[in-house]
């Protein structure tokens, strides 16, 4: 199981010598032995660093790396703001420098994205969202990370996603955890499985910045022709290119329902089973066995000036 | 009614009023039983309740005993037998509706089939009734392995399990008695009909070879005779693996359906309807669809093969002539007899029919009988049960066309129960077949599930059964659940955590678990469905409007995280920023994060809800066909607000047909709507290729998911 350098080696102390001294106080105040370990990793990551700056030389924000270690440990708002005096560029994606070495960046690939000192967030795509990335298996060994980031950036931003990689085998009660942390936290919890996926996920929220809903919501407007394949798509083991067919070889829907059972038997992709399953449905009426029009109508007075959304998901046996 | 057979008196009074799980061979037709059973409580002290699904086989009883069904509104006030849906059920129980403590007792029919919501009633009366009988039956052994029967025998409360295979030995000497004449005719097939078989068989067994290489230890267990067995068989074998297959193994599990179907219609049919079936898997559009099959060397010869048989003297399925040659042999005899043939398939007794009478042209697919001689020949497909075609029909000898173990055990039971006359049957089956094989390994199937399930009975100690129902109480508060959740689990393991569960039509969402909380559950394919049809939009926008703390609830299992729509899924908690979102790996997690969400918050608001909410709607899909329904809702011109409006007053797809477009307009509610839906139910469609030249889709950067991670 591979676990991200600059959060499973040196990842606490790395956080909290840059910007979150506060973690740096718990882990102090909890535990000494955690916080040798701390200060031991603390090393290996800046040095880990280094190398990183050395393969991107052109990354402008790398050398306030230097200087935010050099910041007394205090109020990280103040902190922050001071950092962000050159130019940000919104359109790109903003990548706080602590994800340096995370392997998910290697995924960005559809979007510009820069390091960007000053965001409060992981991950940046728009002013109005910030993700926050948490290895499950992290999280394991430092559940008050998370803690501390959350309260960070509480009040930042309208949507704050946090993105957990399920990388830990026995996820279920840290997802449990997590789940609770986010209702809480009223954070949007969004998993991945591998960093790729963590990646995209990443991009998509780039991408989708100015993405109209359309995707997402009913289209009334389609064509009559798909609108039957739907329809015919509803009847129990009729799949979409049998719906194709039976409106290719059969033109209308009325000689479709009014096909002799052989005639249906022998386009191709149907056997007789199928066929017959077709052949019987179409012939069902409406209404069930016992269930009068007049009842169903009386029901459909009191709907009125309802708007109920049927949910079509309901499959009977 | 005829007289009671000894296994069937014997049976009645092992179930009468005692807890029990009764598991007969197929054929046995314990349906006989259960009515007698059921008509005993015929009577207004009694209160029996029938959980049922509305199977035909409940449709029958329901008939024969001159109760409702239960696809329809039922009543407990008048006692006696009640039919109910085990969602109607619970949601009457826990709103009191139902005097359940005053219960007689329970009959399950399909035990094998019981799902959440049966063992859910079944809990709920066992808790408020300790003393009532619980009796459930299935006619399906092979449907229970060792673990499934112990799940079955904990969901009823019961560690007494009643085994009636056929070679119980009550069973044996009630049907030796009388037994029908029969005559065996083992008839050879076609050389070329030989190597056909062979072709096929080779094909299916290289499907069923790269399944198996393609999924290691995912279905070891799968072989051709596996493949070979009926689909359903197949299919749940696969059922618990599905997820976990990919693309490529979906397609070979498709076409081993494909060559096993081949397989039969080689059997059944002649060389012409063969050669016509095989025609779709010659097209380019399937070769590419298709596994490879199509590349091997069997499959060239397995074409060739059936194009030559097909040649110039057309050969005829030599089951046909032999058909002929009996029905020749019984027609001579001056007497009246009256012949009957049954074949598995409607299509084949219509071949049967134009191949006997000599008759190409005929068109009148009605006709389902002719004369020759004195005799009376009738064709019909083979239906479950049999008896009542036996009885209308009273034949003296009848030709099975094709070998069914569960025809040949009901046409014993009809002859033991009918002494008189004596049956004589025809066995027609190809001698050293693919079909002959069928039929013996459906034989041994049902005996090693039997003999399974004997072990099964004799290791299961007392008390191994645990009768431990649980308490109801509502020690963790009240969640509203909406009554269309029942069908889940969900509301069941709440109920078990000692939630009171309120049952309520909700307008939004699923469950309503503190005031301010409301929560839509999906399951990875509904997040799917939903997301695609703008439904979860819409709910999503409900829910924000209605609560302050909208969530929705995604329970995936296992490797459906690769199926999770993750784009849309992103692009919903962009326009949602404060819907929430629980990921649940499995209705436990869900029920304890509900219980868990409640904690410390107030309960659920009856007037809030009742504010947005209303009670006791009649529902939509209790009063329709659940399939027309979805179709007709599909149908250009149907919306939401029109749907009921067009089924109830509409009735059948044969009746809108008839309807000019005035008066669909008249169903729909404006001329516009009914115009549409007019064209759409007569007019030829076609895509419109010309429209989607002049608009094409905008699809900036489209990008697939990530399937796996290499």
């Amino acid at each position: 199981m591979k676990i991200f350098p600059f959060h499973a080696t040196g990842g606490a102390g790395f956080v909290s010598a840059v910007e979150r001294p506060c973690v740096l106080n718990y882990l102090k105040s909890s535990s000494i032995g955690v916080q040798d370990k701390s200060d031991s990793m603390d090393g290996a990551s800046s040095s880990g660093g280094g190398q990183l700056r050395d393969v991107l030389p052109n990354l402008s924000k790398s050398k306030f790396y230097d200087q935010a270690k050099q910041l007394p440990p205090g109020d990280p708002a103040s902190a922050s703001t001071s950092k962000s005096s050159g130019p940000v560029n919104y359109s790109a994606l903003l990548v706080n420098p602590k994800q340096k070495g995370n392997p998910l960046l290697k995924h960005i690939t559809s979007v510009a994205w820069q390091f960007e000192e000053g965001i409060a967030a992981d991950y940046q795509p728009t002013r109005t969202a910030g993700i926050l990335f948490l290895s499950m298996q992290y999280h394991n060994l430092n559940p008050e990370y998370l803690h501390e980031r959350i309260k960070g950036i509480s009040n930042m931003y309208d949507l704050r996603v946090l993105l957990v990689q399920v990388d830990f085998a026995n996820s279920e009660p840290l997802l449990r955890t997590l789940n609770r942390i986010c209702l809480l936290a009223q954070m949007t919890l969004v998993l991945a499985w591998s960093a790729e996926q963590a990646g995209k996920i990443v991009e998509t929220y780039k991408m989708y910045e100015n993405k109209p809903p359309d995707m997402i919501m009913e289209r009334n407007a389609d064509e009559p022709y798909f609108q039957m394949v739907k329809a015919l798509c509803c009847v129990p083991s009729v799949n979409r290119a049998d719906a194709v067919t039976l409106l290719s070889v059969f033109g209308s829907l009325e000689k479709i329902a009014k096909a002799p059972l052989e005639k249906l038997e022998l386009c191709p992709g149907f056997g007789p089973a199928k066929a017959e399953r077709l052949w019987r449905a179409l012939r069902k009426p409406f209404l069930r066995l016992g269930v009068t029009q007049e009842d169903a109508l009386k029901a459909a007075e009191e709907e009125e000036g309802d708007d109920e959304e049927e949910d079509l998901n309901d499959y009977d046996g | 009614m005829t007289r009671m057979l000894e296994y069937e008196r014997q049976l009645l009074l092992d179930m009468v009023g005692v807890n029990c799980l009764l598991i007969s061979a197929a054929g046995l037709d314990i349906e006989r039983v259960m009515e007698s059973l059921l008509r005993a409580y015929l009577d207004p002290r009694n209160l029996v309740l029938v959980v049922g699904t509305g199977s035909e086989q409940e449709l029958r009883l329901a008939n024969a005993l001159g109760v409702p069904p239960s696809t329809q509104k039922c009543s407990y006030d008048e006692g006696g037998v009640v039919f109910v849906t085990a969602r109607v059920l619970v949601v009457d129980a826990l709103r009191d509706r139902v005097p359940l403590a005053s219960v007689t007792g329970v009959v399950m029919l399909r035990a094998h089939a019981i799902l959440a919501q049966e063992a859910f009633a079944l809990r709920l009366f066992r808790q408020r009734n300790p003393t009532g009988f619980i009796c459930a039956v299935s006619d399906a052994p092979s449907r229970f392995s060792s673990h499934n029967v112990r799940k079955v025998m904990r969901t009823i409360f019961c560690d007494n399990l009643l085994l009636w295979p056929r070679f119980h030995s009550v069973v044996v000497s009630a049907l030796s008695g009388v037994t029908p004449e029969v005559v065996e005719l083992h008839v050879t097939m076609t050389q070329s009909m030989l190597k056909i078989q062979t072709a096929l068989l080779e094909l299916l067994s290289y499907c069923v070879r790269e399944l198996r290489r393609l999924n290691p230890g995912l279905l070891d267990e799968l072989n051709v005779e596996e493949a070979l067995a009926s689909p359903r068989t197949l299919q749940r074998l696969l059922d618990p693996v599905w997820h976990q297959l990919g693309p490529k193994s979906r397609q070979l599990i498709a076409d081993a359906k494909t060559l096993r179907t081949l397989l039969r219609s080689l059997c059944q049919s002649d060389s012409a309807s063969f050669l016509a079936q095989l025609a779709p898997l010659r097209t380019a559009e399937y070769a590419q669809r298709s596994s490879g099959w199509l590349l091997l060397p069997a499959a060239e010869s397995l074409f060739v093969l059936a194009k030559g048989r097909d040649g110039n003297e057309k050969e005829i399925c030599p089951k046909w002539s032999a058909l002929a040659d009996v029905l020749e042999e019984e027609a001579k005899d001056d007497g009246e007899n009256k012949i009957l043939i049954l074949a598995e398939e409607r299509r084949t007794c219509r071949q049967l029919m134009r191949y006997l009478t000599k008759d190409e042209a005929s068109s009148e697919d009605d006709q389902t009988f002719f004369k020759k001689n004195n005799c009376l020949v009738f064709l019909e497909p083979l239906v479950s049960p049999l008896e009542p075609l036996l009885a209308a029909f009273s034949p003296r000898i009848i030709i099975l066309y094709d070998a069914n173990v569960v025809a040949v055990r009901q046409l014993e039971v009809f002859q033991a129960r009918n002494p008189e006359p004596r049956l004589r049957v025809y066995f027609v089956v190809f001698g050293g077949s693919v079909e002959e094989q069928l039929y013996l390994t459906a034989l041994r199937r049902e005996k090693d599930a039997f003999e399974a399930l004997v072990r099964e009975k004799a290791s299961l100690g007392a008390g191994e059964v645990s009768v431990d129902v649980g308490v109801e109480s509502a020690k963790h508060g009240i969640v509203l659940v909406d009554v269309r959740e029942f069908r889940s689990e969900l509301p069941n393991l709440l109920h078990q955590k000692e939630v009171r569960v309120e049952p309520i039509t909700l307008k939004v969402g699923d469950y309503i678990v503190t005031r301010d909380l409301c929560v839509e559950r999906k399951s990875v394919s509904d997040l799917i469905g939903s997301l695609n049809s703008g439904r979860l939009h819409k709910q999503a926008t409900a829910m924000q409007r209605n609560y302050k703390r909208p969530v929705l609830l995604i329970e995936f299992e296992g490797k459906d995280v690769t199926r999770l729509p993750m784009q849309r899924l992103q692009l919903l908690t962009l326009l949602f920023p404060r819907l929430r979102i629980i990921w649940s790996p499995s209705p436990h997690a869900s029920a304890e994060m509900l219980v868990e969400l409640k904690a410390g918050h107030d309960e659920p608001s009856l007037e809030h809800a009742a504010a947005s909410h209303r009670y006791d709607t009649p529902l939509l899909h209790e009063q329709f066909d659940t399939t027309m329904r979805e179709f007709v809702s599909c149908l250009p011109g149907v919306h939401s607000k029109n749907l009921r409006s067009v089924l109830s007053r509409g009735g059948s797809l044969v009746q809108l047909f008839t309807m000019d477009a005035a008066k669909l307009a008249e169903l729909t509610g404006t001329a516009a709507a009914g115009q549409s839906l007019h064209s759409a139910l007569h007019k030829a469609l076609s895509p419109n290729l010309q429209a989607s030249y002049v608009k094409p889709k905008k699809q900036p950067l489209k990008r697939k998911w990530p399937s796996k991670k290499t």
